[in-house]
């Protein structure tokens, strides 16, 4: 019953005809963003937050996830029909759908590509449901040495996101590090690092340095170029005609496959949806019967590769919300909705809020149910987003993070931290320091200490009574283990670049 | 990328490490003591920024030598490939957003959102005017119906304040 509780409480969210006005602008608006390259989940989320701070929680969760679910369907449109993903996780896609349109079965990918993402998204969500019940019962075993754990491991995760180079990474972590710890000492409440300054006194508002990091960062950088979105795709396309059943029908074990690998891995905080739609593409590739065709217009590579990122999509709300550890960009700023609205971020999340569960599985299921009936009309809606004119969509983007952040608390202070986080996320993105990593240790990082601190003074201020608690020694050896995995990975994943270099050099 | 600017960057961490450590010195200790204290982890990221800008740093300058071309391989988000980019271009949309945000209360949001709208435009190349005047307008306008009026967000509207106050509009 237990299991069937969030569901059910979800389905009931959707009697409410607000909550549906909300999924249907998100769905919409995810859909069209999506289908603009380089304009992501993360991005758009960075854009809308400062709408959502006016809205009830429920609605704006609904609101964020359908945004999700519109994005991870839209970027795959222009990454078939004109060759130009619309984010990384829509690579693979764009090499197989691409290779197909050239040979005049775009209609054929488009249709696998649509099928794929609906039931990536709706296989998703009682997977999702099943991973996150166990963790929230658990919930009440969560004291501080356990929540300073599960920081622990959340910092952790950063590793993943360290990008080419492991110590710009944690030097990018270790400034999120810092920004977080500005203010006021958890254990004497004395304040720290405000050189006098009442504006950061109590530390910084986490919202505008997020979004300055996620989104303003990306902005600025965008505007280094000048071009259109159309240049690169060159000519204007249309849609072809939906394929039938029986085209469609072999990608489906593969569209199964890669909706559980999409949940599973979405569900590992740091790994997100362009992993997980990476692994179960090649997996699908060694378990297909025809491998060849994989990179030269596989419909079963186009499958697995569509439902594993719209099902991480689920996978990726399961730490958020059951540990309170958000595992990529648009996490992070989901729970700064979440905390702008007043809950704190954790495994009592869920107890103290139920009906956020239920938001996130009635929001997606909504947001699936429009994408059925207006998901393939919508393709049409994206070829045109791709010919909207870039420039005047950074600056109006620019525009509207400003008023947002200034929304927050009427303050230009605020919007000036915005705008330094986003100079400092500017210079980030350009030299290789992880921008995700920093504003994910934005999020933990006064957690963490206040965390360890209080633990330990629970435990009479002794780091053997400390770390000999169960959950929190299981948990800070998982840790271990996870960073010596993630250490090793990007070493072999470096040597893998200097022997592609050298080979290409000689 | 260019290898001086990310050794500048690099040189930047090293410099905010000392800074960090020096100014975490002085964080006063407080009343209740614990295992851990109030600088421990200032002090961490202190370090943390001194030593792996250090290691960054004489990995950056062995190689310098041995390579003539500042441009190394590189390790951020790269550029579109084929269209030109320019760094002043982003230098001078973060100046017009500092300047926007610093007239946002003396302006009012009226008036500055739509200089800046048209100011970050004409810094892209766009010089169709009046159509960045209608877009600049009504984007403003629109935003701030949600915002002030649909959302009840206090926005400053500078010298429209006495009109939008007899108005009815306003009511601080």
């Amino acid at each position: 019953m237990e299991y069937l509780q969030p569901l059910i409480g979800g389905l009931s969210l959707l009697s409410s005809p607000v909550i549906w006005v909300y999924v249907l602008f998100g769905t919409v608006i995810g859909v069209i963003v999506g289908a603009l390259p380089g304009i992501g989940t993360t991005l758009t989320y960075g854009l809308v937050l400062p709408f959502t701070f006016a809205m009830d929680p429920v609605n704006a969760i609904a609101f964020l996830l359908s945004i999700s679910v519109g994005n991870q369907y839209g970027n795959s449109i222009p990454a078939i029909l004109m060759g130009l993903p619309g984010s990384a996780s829509a690579i693979m896609t764009c090499i197989d759908g691409y290779a197909l349109q050239r040979r005049g079965e775009g209609g054929l990918a488009l249709g696998v590509s649509y099928i794929a993402a609906l039931g990536g998204q709706i296989v998703s969500i009682p997977l999702f449901v099943v991973l996150t019940v166990p963790l929230v019962q658990a919930a009440y075993l969560f004291m501080q040495p356990e929540m300073c754990a599960l920081y622990l491991l959340g910092m952790v995760c950063i590793v993943s996101l360290t990008g080419k180079n492991v110590i710009k990474g944690l030097m990018a972590a270790g400034f999120g590090i810092g920004i977080a710890l500005v203010g006021l000492d958890p254990m004497n409440n004395t304040p720290r690092f405000a050189f006098g300054f009442r504006a950061v006194r109590s530390g910084f508002e986490i919202v505008p340095i997020m979004i300055g990091l996620l989104a303003v960062g990306e902005l600025f950088r965008s505007t280094r170029q000048v071009f259109q979105w159309g240049e690169v795709s060159g000519a204007k396309i249309s849609l072809p005609r939906f394929p039938s059943w029986r085209q469609l029908r072999p990608t489906i074990p593969s569209i199964l496959f890669g909706t559980v690998v999409g949940t599973l891995v979405g569900a590992i905080p740091g790994a997100g949806g362009t992993p997980s739609a990476l692994i179960s593409y090649q997996y699908a590739q060694f378990l297909s019967k025809h491998p060849e065709e994989f990179g030269h217009g596989s419909i079963e590579g186009i499958g697995a590769n569509e439902a594993a990122q719209n099902a991480s999509n689920s996978g990726e709300l399961v730490p958020t919300f059951s540990l309170g550890i958000p595992g990529s960009g648009s996490m992070v700023l989901l729970l700064g909705c979440l905390t702008a609205h007043g809950f704190i971020p954790g495994p009592q999340l869920l107890r103290t809020g139920p009906e956020l569960f239920y938001a996130s599985i009635g929001g997606m299921l909504a947001s699936t149910v429009i994408l059925i009936i207006t998901g393939w009309k919508c393709a049409t809606l994206m070829l045109k987003a791709v010919n909207m004119n870039r420039q005047v969509v950074t600056v109006l983007a620019l525009a509207t993070t400003v008023i947002g952040v200034y929304s927050l608390n009427a303050r230009v202070f605020d919007v000036f931290v915005m705008l330094a986080a986003g100079i400092i996320g500017y210079f980030m993105l350009r030299y290789g320091y992880s921008t995700a990593g920093a504003a994910l240790a934005v999020v933990l990082g006064a957690g963490f200490e206040a965390n360890l601190r209080q633990g330990l003074n629970l435990v009479d201020n002794s780091w053997v009574k400390f770390l000999s608690r169960p959950i929190t020694g299981i948990t800070v050896a998982t840790c271990f283990v996870l960073l010596l995995y993630g250490l090793y990975r990007t070493h072999k994943a470096r040597q893998r670049l200097l022997v592609q270099a050298s080979s290409e050099k000689s | 990328m260019d290898r001086r600017y990310d050794l500048a960057i690099v040189l930047a961490f090293i410099a905010v490490g000392v800074l960090v450590i020096a100014v975490a010195r002085t964080i006063p200790a407080g009343l209740h003591r614990d295992a851990v204290g109030s600088r421990a982890f200032f002090f961490g990221v202190g370090i943390l920024f001194f030593v792996g800008g250090c290691i960054l740093a004489t990995q950056r300058l062995v190689r310098w030598r041995a390579q003539k071309d500042p441009m190394v391989p590189m390790e951020g988000t790269e550029d579109e490939e084929g269209k030109p980019a320019s760094a002043l271009r982003p230098a001078a949309i973060v100046g017009i957003s500092i300047a926007y945000v610093a007239l946002l209360n003396p302006l009012g949001y009226l008036l500055s959102t739509p200089l800046f709208i048209i100011g970050a435009l004409a810094v892209l190349g766009e010089r169709k005017w009046w159509r960045l005047i209608i877009l600049a307008v009504s984007f403003t306008v629109i935003f701030y119906i949600i915002f002030a009026q649909v959302l009840n967000t206090r926005m400053s509207v500078g010298p429209f304040a006495p009109l939008f106050r007899e108005l009815g509009w306003i009511y601080n």
